[in-house]
């Protein structure tokens, strides 16, 4: 076997056990069960206490920007923040501008909680079908126009859930869960023509594009990735899916940290080598 | 129904990680499965839920009251006309596909770009450009409740403006990067490998956390109330890939071998 072939073996053996031990690692961690503090991060902290500071009654918009891809790491988050707005008594209106297969995700997560705190659809709730491109403006402007009915083709304007919105100014708080960047375009049109309170949680990968947005006070905060939704639910005292992930992701984060070092290890005695 | 939508996840779930071994006939059944169903749920989402009711049935309703037919639902004015002007520019960006006409496609391309520009700009200028400049432009010694919250809010401002300035430097190539030039680059370069190991370690947690969220599933679903359908599914689709794998091999050795050229 020549060099390079003997090489490429040598490099896919180690993919192999790279997976191997990620998956024992994995595996192994979900089965330890252990309570540690876990203390929220500033940006977490401002997105509860907004949701604390709400009156019951008051009306938060959340909008489930994310795909079924996605929904691993951001379905604990929307579950934990309709909750906590069901928990406060707030109205809770939900809708998707990214992507229709969201759609079921949104219904799912929307009638576990209501069926938890006892919320009645079209009262204290509602979903809105899914809308593309800048309805945001149109949802700045009137809301009814927008969403002329809801997802069960119910007239929006006859819901009691809606009393007192005619637009979107008339939201008290909007959350975006997103796993694109609709956070952007919340910011642009909703934020700026609406001036909307405005809150994000988006997947771990975009969220250091979004700390600019929160020193610029366009965000009042962040939860980004499955570290600060666990922190979420921590506030919440719901400790739950992403709450019981931290272990797992510690033992991987430990791991990856372990073969950094080795394969670094490696590369310093092949060059001492050659 | 639950159950077997369960097991349909677990199976799709397993034969998609079964790419680790290599791209194998399992895993593309998977992949097709799910890009197919993505894209028949979005289209008929979209034709069912927006272009059928906010376009098609409006017309539609137009179209009966111009012709003297009567209604279940009293159309309240002609006002929805205008939605042939969405309809015709929709239909003439499918010109594209005829050689002849596909010019015309164009015009509704002009349309929209033009649109999206005219709407967009002023707000994206102000929310992205304006809004993020005034931060940056904060006083650089902030007095708050605290001594320590003070050091710590002087000293944030104090590296915003030196990342700020330092970065930009990098990206200055009207100067050579020679001597104090050099140095202020070194110290973007340092911003933007911080800034990197940030995105690149939230990435690992990202990617982590899709892992886990499945792994997750697949242990919860592997229990008795779920009829064992992670422990079930891993051991037939393991061997589905296995048989496929060695029949696709068989096929390779009952192929002719390639002539040598000469």
């Amino acid at each position: 076997m020549s060099n390079s072939k003997q090489s490429i073996h040598k490099r896919y053996r180690a993919r192999w056990i790279i997976f191997a031990l990620l998956a024992i690692t994995i595996l192994a961690s979900l089965f330890i069960k252990a309570d540690f503090p876990f203390p929220a991060a500033q940006v977490v902290q401002n997105v509860y206490d907004k949701i604390e500071s709400l009156p019951a009654g008051s009306a938060v918009v959340i909008a489930f920007d994310f795909s079924p891809g996605a929904a691993g790491e951001l379905e604990p988050m929307a579950l934990a923040m309709v909750r906590h707005c069901f928990k406060k008594d707030l109205r809770v209106i939900g809708l998707t501008i990214w992507d229709a297969p969201a759609v079921p995700i949104m219904e799912d997560v929307i009638k576990q909680a209501a069926t938890e705190y006892q919320k009645k659809d079209g009262l204290d709730y509602t979903l809105l079908p899914f809308k593309p491109g800048l309805i945001y403006l149109t949802m700045c402007q009137d809301f009814y126009l927008a969403y002329p009915k809801d997802y069960r083709d119910q007239p929006t304007r006859e819901l009691p859930v809606f009393h007192g919105i005619k637009n979107l100014s008339d939201v008290d708080y909007v959350f975006d869960i997103a796993s694109l960047s609709t956070i952007e375009t919340w910011i642009a049109y909703g934020k700026e023509k609406a001036d909307i309170e405005l809150g994000a949680a988006c997947t771990a990968v975009m969220a250091t594009d979004y700390y600019p947005f929160l020193q610029s006070k366009q965000l009042n905060g962040l939860v980004g990735g499955l570290g600060a939704i666990a922190q979420y639910e921590t506030l919440l005292q719901k400790k739950e899916r992403a709450y019981q992930a931290m272990i797992p992701q510690s033992a991987v984060h430990l791991l990856i940290i372990l073969l950094i070092v080795i394969g670094n290890l490696i590369y310093l005695k092949q060059r001492k080598k050659n | 129904m639950e159950m077997l939508g369960i097991w349909l996840a677990v199976g799709c779930t397993i034969a998609i990680y079964s790419f680790l071994y290599k791209d194998n006939v399992v895993f593309k059944l998977a992949e097709h499965l799910y890009v197919g169903l993505s894209a028949g749920y979005g289209f008929c989402y979209a034709f069912f839920k927006i272009v059928w009711p906010d376009l098609l049935l409006p017309l539609g309703r137009v179209t009966v009251s111009s012709l003297g037919g009567t209604l279940s639902e009293p159309l309240s004015s002609h006002e929805n006309w205008w939605l042939l002007i969405p309809l015709i520019f929709s239909i003439l960006i499918l010109t594209r596909f005829f050689r002849r006409i596909d010019w015309l496609s164009k015009w509704s391309f002009a349309f929209i770009i033009g649109t999206t520009a005219g709407i967009t700009i002023p707000f994206v200028t102000s929310a992205y450009l304006i809004k993020q400049i005034v931060p940056s432009l904060r006083p650089l010694i902030i007095v708050e409740n605290t001594l320590a919250q003070s050091i710590i809010s002087s000293g944030n401002a104090i590296l915003i403006l030196i990342g700020i300035g330092a970065v930009l430097c990098y990206f200055f190539f009207s100067l050579e990067q020679k001597k104090t030039m050099k140095v202020i680059s070194r110290i973007g370069i340092y911003y933007m490998m911080i800034a990197f190991g940030a995105a690149f370690g939230y990435t690992i947690m990202g990617r982590a956390s899709l892992t886990i969220a499945r792994f997750q599933h697949l242990v919860e679903w592997g229990s008795a109330k779920y009829a064992y359908a992670s422990i079930v599914l891993f051991f037939g689709v393991t061997g589905l890939v296995v048989f496929t794998e060695l029949l696709s091999r068989r096929g390779d050795d009952n192929k002719p071998s390639e002539i040598p050229k000469t």
